[in-house]
């Protein structure tokens, strides 16, 4: 129940700004990541940064290629498009410095990849809550971000 | 001197040709205009190409402005690495640095230590413009670019130059063909004229309608002015040159002397004629200062005088003179003002001499004899008729009467006869010294004929005529003694004539005395009769 207080607090503390189109940066419940930064997550998923700020090895999850919480996350993040990113991905392709994010078929695979994986980051649609994972960070429909 | 002859020449040889002229002038604008507008064109072509290679430098760069920025961003250095070393490749840039914020860099190109970069660019996150990722500086390859723009430079000069070089040679040609050749030949022409040569003058042609045209045909109705010109001067010059000899000979060959006197009757001229008339008297014509002519003769006042009266009256004065000195040379002068238009000749008086002095002297005996009677030393028949008129003048002046007698001898003839012509010549002798005695000193006594005297005097007053037929009648009251002791008596029949009467025409008066004197001699023979009067009471001789 340790964990419904906590989920009932957070969600008592964001009740009055949490709105429908919220995107919810989420991580599994046993992960040792509680909190996460704007600028962290862009250097995350852009391939800038390899690892976790505390150190830990990360495993970034994209949306299916064609879902809109794929658009509305990489549109609230950085203001580019799918197209855009993957152009960027594509060019980054042969230099083997960066991978870019590891891509689920299905939406629903999301959440099972982030319960079962504690190194794992995802982001899931505001209305898809689950008891095995935690919210790092909430980004609001209008972009701007909130831990 | 002597290496600057060719030089010489050819500045010569230039200033002589107008073509060659315009050439130089040409050329020499042209190098200085290559000189400085060359010199300016290189260097904007120099900086325009420099310009363009640092635009060139800056195009590339943003070219690959966003794949650095994520080279930077990822801090990947291999791409990063790859980035600069192909911008290295151009050859406007000689090295490429791309800086990472934390630190790392790549570069790709060498340049000499110390150097700033020509241009940096900073890179900014392609996710966060705000956040520097990086920088790129840029080392421009300026050797390369300076090449690039001095061989610019030196392509658009060297084509200006060609251009300017064949305007330069269509200009010339231009003005050869337009200027100097139509020029050249209008001159050419004109030293072929020969303005001595009478025929007509050979026109100037030429086919140019323009200013050289317009120069041709001004030239040849001024040539052909100055041509006729000249023959007429030259024709005239002729005729006063032969003029000219001719008088020069009348003057130096003359026999007779001819001189010019200026205003102050000094000899201006002098002709050798007169020179050798006047050497005897070492006039000294020679000399600077002009002499004055009277100088030379016998009465120096009597010349003066001449002279003075030639110009008031402005007419010829003929003259005999004698020349001063010893010897009796006789001249005689025609004076004569020399009418001039030439101020400076003003009052020169022309004289002409010839030597009269042989012919002075037969003329006075040649005169003498024909005016005077041999035997009585009377005037003749000639001389008589020659002396009236005088006295007639001077009758008429004082408005008193001339009076003229004829004598004609009584008995003259037996005495011929008788005693011979020698006796004759003594009684006629004889009355011409007793007429001589009996009459005043200016009288005129004339032999007439053989055995006719004629009288002539002017009346002294208002009973002259019979005063005078009575004086003349006592010349006969003596006998005349032809030889010792032998004596002969002539008488006298008088016509007188007065002018009182018959007017003081000589004809009329001889010819009243000559009626008047037959009167007398068919009367009472040794008488006088005075023509005109009425009473034919004659007055007898008181030999009678």
């Amino acid at each position: 129940m340790k964990w419904m207080s906590k989920v009932i607090l957070v969600l008592l503390a964001y009740s009055g700004t949490v709105s429908a189109g919220d995107i919810l940066v989420v991580v599994s419940k046993d992960s040792t990541v509680n909190t996460i930064s704007k600028r962290e997550l862009v250097d995350l998923y852009m391939g800038r940064v390899h690892s976790l700020p505390d150190g830990s090895p990360v495993m970034k999850i994209d949306a299916p290629v064609d879902s809109p919480v794929r658009a509305a996350f990489y549109q609230a993040l950085i203001g580019m498009k799918v197209s855009e990113v993957n152009a960027y991905w594509a060019r980054l392709m042969f230099t083997g410095r960066a991978t870019p994010p590891m891509s689920v078929t299905k939406s629903g695979d999301i959440a099972a990849l982030l319960a079962n994986n504690p190194n794992a980051l995802g982001y899931l649609p505001e209305d898809s809550e689950n008891e095995n994972l935690k919210t790092i960070f909430v980004i609001k429909e209008d972009g701007q971000g909130a831990p | 001197m002597k290496t600057l002859r060719p030089f010489s020449l050819l500045k010569r040889m230039v200033r002589e040709r107008l073509d060659l002229q315009i050439a130089v002038a040409i050329i020499c604008l042209a190098a200085a205009f290559l000189t400085i507008g060359g010199y300016l064109n290189f260097l904007r072509a120099q900086e325009q190409e420099r310009t363009t290679a640092i635009a060139m430098v800056r195009e590339m760069v943003s070219v690959v402005e966003g794949n650095a920025a994520i080279a930077a961003y990822l801090q990947d250095l291999q791409m990063a690495l790859e980035i600069s070393s192909g911008l290295q490749s151009s050859r406007y840039i000689s090295m490429v640095v791309i800086d990472i914020v934390d630190g790392e860099q790549v570069s790709s190109g060498v340049v000499e230590a110390g150097r700033v970069a020509d241009f940096v660019l900073e890179l900014a996150s392609p996710f966060d413009p705000a956040t520097a990722v990086g920088s790129i500086r840029v080392y421009a390859n300026l050797n390369q670019i300076e090449k690039l723009a001095a061989s610019k430079g030196r392509s658009v000069v060297s084509g200006q130059l060609a251009l300017l070089l064949m305007v330069s040679i269509a200009i010339l040609w231009a003005v050869r063909v337009v200027v100097t050749r139509p020029l050249g030949s209008v001159v050419g022409q004109l030293r072929q004229i020969d303005l001595s040569n009478e025929s007509k003058l050979k026109e100037v042609a030429t086919r140019s309608e323009d200013e050289i045209g317009y120069l041709a045909k001004n030239i040849n109705s001024m040539l052909s002015a100055i041509h006729s010109a000249y023959l007429s001067q030259a024709e005239q010059a002729r005729r006063i040159a032969l003029l000219e000899r001719k008088f020069r000979l009348i003057f130096e060959g003359s026999h007779a002397g001819i001189v010019l006197v200026d205003e102050h009757n000094r000899l201006s001229l002098a002709n050798p004629a007169f020179q050798s008339l006047v050497e005897h008297l070492c006039p000294n014509l020679d000399q600077e200062e002009a002499q004055p002519l009277a100088r030379l003769f016998k009465d120096p006042d009597l010349v003066e005088e001449i002279l003075a009266r030639v110009r008031q009256n402005h007419g010829s004065v003929f003259h005999d003179l004698m020349l001063a000195g010893d010897l009796e040379v006789w001249v005689r002068a025609v004076f004569s003002v020399i009418e001039s238009q030439n101020s400076d000749e003003e009052g020169y008086i022309e004289v002409v001499f010839s030597d009269i002095s042989d012919r002075a002297l037969i003329e006075q005996h040649f005169e003498y004899g024909a005016t005077h009677d041999q035997l009585t030393g009377l005037l003749n028949r000639r001389g008589g008729v020659a002396g009236f008129p005088k006295q007639i003048e001077q009758a008429q002046a004082r408005g008193g009467d001339f009076i003229l007698c004829l004598i004609d001898l009584n008995d003259f003839k037996p005495v011929n006869d008788v005693y011979g012509h020698d006796a004759g010549d003594i009684v006629l002798k004889e009355i011409s010294l007793r007429l001589q005695g009996a009459l005043r000193a200016d009288d005129v006594i004339v032999r007439w004929g053989g055995d006719e005297f004629v009288v002539s005097m002017l009346a002294a007053g208002k009973d002259a005529v019979d005063t005078v037929g009575r004086n003349l009648l006592s010349v006969f009251a003596q006998p005349v003694e032809i030889r010792p002791e032998v004596w002969v008596q002539v008488g006298g029949s008088i016509g007188i004539a007065s002018s009182e009467r018959v007017g003081f025409s000589v004809e009329r008066l001889v010819e009243a005395a000559d009626e008047a004197m037959y009167v007398v001699k068919k009367g009472d023979k040794n008488s006088y009769w005075v023509f005109g009067d009425s009473s034919l009471e004659q007055k007898s001789s008181s030999l009678q």
